[in-house]
């Protein structure tokens, strides 16, 4: 089970500047902001929610569903890669030309 | 010989359906598009569900562990998502979700390293028989999910060189079902009287019986169980 909505709540205001009562406002801190933070902080941020792991919610806000968002795409989600061994030669292939691409 | 452990293992790639044509699935690495179709489509039907454990879930608060990966070094977290992949209409449907720890001390041999599934969640029918885009047919719905959804993690442990130790809590809201389950995967609950290896868990929510390990030789066998898949 996750860690409490209110550990992320708290965290969004701490780290985040961002009002807690404000749902659509942690969303987006946690899903755009935290990952362009530097490794360190993202990873302060994981080993606090982890402190609270397993803890019963206390506050929770009525949730935000967003509207209609698109379908994924499968060229957008690639495989997950796989080690070496476990990929046939194609996918050896086409996970070096993504590498290459992507350098 | 099993050479699962020197060589990794491949994601499933198929699920059986009722029509007895298996639709083809792809894992990939959780994406925040994924996860905002899912929390505007799916997690409105589960949160209508009582009697679902992942009810009130909000996977926007929890994507960033997925997509920072490489930056965290320590817990080395981990998302993945299992999808259908409709070729023709170029489309990803996310049916199942899952978020580890990929380095968490094993329950049952602390001084290794395995899996610890954060949480995971798979898409009730109704969310795959009401896609706007794209609906399915009753016959075409990918079964096994939440077999596929834990055999991901398991596989992550493998790929990482942790012999599929894999662990996970099994949520009081799932009740005896649930932990009933987990133990038919080939897991294994951790006595109520075992103390957890040394984490922030093991004071907030102690060893209560429901903790679920699969031991090496089991993550074995319950991976090989789903090699036709793959």
């Amino acid at each position: 089970m996750p860690p409490p909505t209110g550990a992320f709540l708290d965290i969004a205001a701490r780290y985040g500047k961002v009002d807690p009562t404000d749902i659509e406002a942690v969303q987006r801190w946690f899903s755009t902001v935290l990952p362009t933070l530097p490794p360190a902080t993202i990873e302060e941020v994981l080993e606090e929610l982890l402190k609270h792991d397993g803890a019963s919610d206390d506050k929770s806000l009525a949730p935000v569903y967003p509207k209609d968002a698109p379908l994924p795409t499968l060229s957008s989600s690639p495989p997950a890669p796989l080690p070496w061994f476990a990929s046939t030669w194609r996918e050896m292939l086409v996970e070096l030309a993504g590498r290459k691409r992507s350098s | 010989m099993d050479l699962r452990r020197w060589k990794g293992v491949r994601f499933v790639r198929r699920a059986p359906t009722r029509s007895g044509e298996p639709v083809s699935l792809r894992v990939a690495h959780m994406t925040l598009p994924h996860v905002l179709w899912w929390h505007s489509h799916v997690q409105p039907i589960i949160d209508r569900d009582p009697d679902r454990a992942d009810r009130g879930w909000n996977w926007l608060l929890y994507v960033p562990f997925a997509t920072v990966a490489g930056g965290v070094q320590a817990r080395q977290p981990a998302g993945y998502t299992v999808g259908i992949r409709a070729e023709e209409a170029g489309h990803f449907i996310p049916c199942a979700l899952v978020q580890l720890l990929g380095r968490y001390p094993a329950l049952n041999a602390p001084k290794q390293k395995g899996a610890f599934v954060w949480f995971m969640s798979t898409a009730p029918d109704e969310a795959l028989l009401t896609i706007k885009d794209h609906p399915l047919s009753e016959d075409r719905l990918p079964k096994r999910l939440g077999s596929i959804a834990l055999d991901t993690a398991v596989t992550h442990s493998f790929n990482k060189r942790h012999l599929g130790r894999t662990a996970l809590y099994a949520d009081e809201a799932g009740g005896e079902v649930l932990l009933d389950w987990y133990e038919s995967r080939g897991m294994t609950a951790l006595p109520a009287d075992q103390r957890l290896p040394r984490s922030p868990r093991r004071w907030i929510k102690p060893s209560d019986g429901r903790y679920c390990y699969y031991t090496v030789a089991a993550a074995a066998e319950a991976s090989r169980s789903l090699d036709p898949l793959r």
